[in-house]
C-alpha cells in the first residue's frame, strides 16, 4: 500500500482512524500518569511507615534514617 | 553472575555482523563501467544494484551510455559531499553510545567494580601471583572466547544460507527480549542503588515493561526511524556495559585485539563467514536482519509516509517517484523510471551492532581502568579517526568493509601511549607548576 497512491476520501478516513488512535492513546497516557503519580507519591511518603509491607514492595532500598 | 547461552549469543551474532557495510553504499558513486551486472548503469547516484532491476526500463536506457567524463566529475562530488555526510550520520551514534558507557561507568561504581565473578567463556582468572602466569590466563581467555565466536558465527552463516530464517529470528528475538529487559532490569536496579532512591516493584515493572515491548516492536517489526536507532543504541550501550564488567583487564585488552584481527579476516578473506552472509544476503536481494546492524536511513517503504528516506528496493513495486513524475498511475508496474528530483533520496550507510559494542568497551574500559579523562578521550578521538578512515576506504573500495580493525588498533596505541605516556607527563607538569 502505497500512501500517494490512495484516492483522497480513502486517505481522510484512514486520517481519520489514526487519529481516533492518537486521541486513545493520549487519554492512556494521562490516565496512567495519573495511576503512576498517585501510587508513587503514596510509596514515596508511606514506605517507612509500612515496616516489612514496604520493604516487600520495594525494589531497592536505600541506605540510612528514613 | 554467570552468563547463559543467550547472552552469548547476542554478543556472539552482534559480533557475527560486526563488519558488514552494507555493500549497497556502493551506488554511491557509479562508473557506468564498475555497476555490477545485474543492474542497470544509472546516472544517479542513489540507484543500486537492489534498486537496479526496478529501473531497468527507466532511466538506465538513456543513462546507460552516458558514462561521461561530466558525469564522472559530477558524480565524484556527490561521493565527497554524501561521503562527509554519512561520516556524520554514524559519528552521532557512536558517539552517543561512548557517551552513554562512559557516562554510567564514571557514575555508577557497581560496573567498574573489581570482582571476581566472571563469564563462563573466560573461565582463567587473573588474580594470579605472576605477571606471566597473568598473561598466559588472559591470552587462554581470549583463546576460548574467539573461538566461541568464530563458531557462532559459522553457525549463523550456515543457518542462513540453508535459509532457517524461523530460527535465526526465534534467536534473535530471544536475545534481544534478553538485552531489553533482563539486562535494562539490572542496570536499572544499579542506577537506582547509586542514587540511593527507593523504587517498588510496581513501578520498576510498568517502566521495564514498556521499554522492553517498545524496544521488541520498534526492532523487530515497525517503528519510527530514530526510535529503532536509540533502542540499538541502547542495547549495545548495555552489552558494552556488561562486557566490561564481566571481563577481566588484561583479557579485555588481548579480546579486543584479536578480535579486530578475527573481524579483517572474517570479512575481507573469501571464504569469510561474514562476507559469505553479505554476498548471500545480496544474492537473495534481502536486507540483513535489523537486529543486528544499525542503519541511517529506512530500509521499509511499505506504508512509510516518507518519499525522501524511501530506499527503492527492488522488491518494492510501488514508486512514489513514478507517481511524481507521472500524475495519476493506478497500476503498479515492477519497472520504474527516477526522476530528475531523486537527488534527495538516501540510504545511509549501515554499520553492526558489534562494532558498536567494542568501540564502547573500548572507551569504556580505558574510562573504568584509567580514571582518568586524559586517556578517556584519547581513545574517543582515536576511534572516530579510525571509523572516518573506515568510511572512506568503504567511499573507495565500496564493498563491505570490517570497521573494527582500524579504530580499535587506533585506540589500543593511543590508550596504551596515553596511559603510559602522556598521563605521567601531564601529571609532573601539573604537580610542578609548570605550564608548557
Amino acid at each position: 500500500m502505497n500512501l500517494e497512491r490512495l484516492p483522497n476520501e480513502e486517505k481522510l478516513s484512514l486520517c481519520r482512524k489514526y487519529y481516533l488512535d492518537v486521541k486513545r492513546s493520549a487519554l492512556g497516557l494521562l490516565l496512567w500518569t495519573a495511576v503512576l503519580t498517585t501510587w508513587i507519591t503514596i510509596f514515596q511518603h508511606f514506605r517507612a511507615e509500612w515496616g516489612e509491607v514496604g520493604d516487600y514492595l520495594s525494589f531497592t532500598i536505600p541506605l540510612g534514617i528514613p | 553472575m554467570n552468563a547463559s547461552d543467550t547472552d552469548e549469543d547476542s554478543y556472539n551474532e552482534r559480533t557475527a555482523l560486526v563488519p558488514s557495510e552494507n555493500p549497497e553504499v556502493q551506488s554511491y558513486s557509479p562508473d557506468a563501467d564498475h555497476t555490477p551486472p545485474d543492474s542497470t548503469p544509472s546516472k544517479k547516484p542513489q540507484v543500486t544494484r537492489r534498486a537496479g532491476p526496478a529501473a531497468a526500463d527507466g532511466v538506465g536506457g538513456g543513462g546507460g551510455g552516458s558514462s561521461d567524463q561530466e558525469a564522472d566529475a559530477e558524480d565524484e562530488e556527490l561521493t565527497l559531499k554524501y561521503g562527509a555526510k554519512h561520516v556524520i550520520m554514524l559519528f552521532i551514534p557512536v558517539t552517543l553510545c561512548m557517551v552513554v558507557v562512559v557516562a554510567t561507568i564514571k557514575s555508577v561504581s557497581f560496573y567498574s567494580e573489581k570482582t571476581d565473578q566472571r563469564l563462563i567463556y573466560t573461565p582463567f582468572s587473573e588474580n594470579t601471583s605472576s605477571v606471566g602466569r597473568r598473561l598466559l590466563n588472559s591470552v587462554l581467555n581470549t583463546i576460548i572466547m574467539i573461538s566461541v565466536i568464530v563458531v557462532m558465527t559459522i553457525l549463523l552463516v550456515v543457518l542462513y544460507k540453508y535459509r532457517c530464517y524461523r530460527f535465526i529470528q526465534g534467536w534473535l528475538i530471544l536475545s534481544s527480549l534478553m538485552l531489553l529487559f533482563w539486562f535494562s532490569f539490572m542496570y536499572l536496579g544499579e542506577v537506582f542503588k547509586t542514587y540511593n532512591l527507593a523504587v517498588d516493584y510496581p513501578t520498576v515493572g510498568v517502566i521495564i515493561w514498556n521499554f522492553g515491548a517498545v524496544g521488541m516492536i520498534c526492532i523487530h517489526w515497525k517503528g519510527p526511524l530514530q526510535l529503532q536507532q536509540a533502542y540499538l543504541i541502547l542495547i549495545s550501550a548495555l552489552m558494552a556495559l556488561v562486557f566490561i564488567k564481566y571481563l577481566p583487564e588484561w583479557s579485555a585488552w588481548v579480546i579486543l585485539g584479536a578480535i579486530s584481527v578475527y573481524d579483517l579476516v572474517a570479512v575481507l578473506s573469501p571464504k569469510g563467514p561474514l562476507r559469505m552472509l553479505v554476498e548471500t544476503a545480496q544474492e537473495r536481494n534481502e536486507p540483513i536482519f535489523p537486529a543486528l546492524i544499525y542503519s541511517s536511513a529506512m530500509m521499509w517503504t511499505v506504508g512509510m509516509a516518507s518519499p525522501m528516506d524511501a530506499q527503492r528496493s527492488g522488491q518494492e513495486t510501488d514508486e512514489e517517484a513514478d507517481q511524481r513524475s507521472q500524475g495519476a498511475e493506478p497500476e503498479i508496474r515492477p519497472s520504474r523510471s527516477f526522476p530528475e528530483d531523486d537527488l534527495e533520496e538516501d540510504r545511509g550507510v549501515k554499520l553492526g551492532l558489534g562494532d558498536f559494542i567494542f568501540y564502547s568497551v573500548l572507551v569504556g574500559k580505558a574510562a573504568a581502568t584509567g580514571g582518568d579523562w586524559n586517556t578517556t578521550l584519547a581513545c574517543f578521538v582515536a576511534i572516530l579517526i579510525g571509523l572516518c578512515l573506515t568510511l572512506l576506504l568503504l567511499a573507495i573500495f565500496k564493498r563491505a568493509l570490517p570497521a573494527l580493525p582500524i579504530s580499535i588498533a587506533f585506540g589500543l596505541v593511543f590508550y596504551f601511549s596515553t596511559d603510559f605516556l602522556v598521563q605521567p607527563f601531564m601529571d609532573n607538569l601539573a604537580a610542578h607548576q609548570f605550564y608548557i
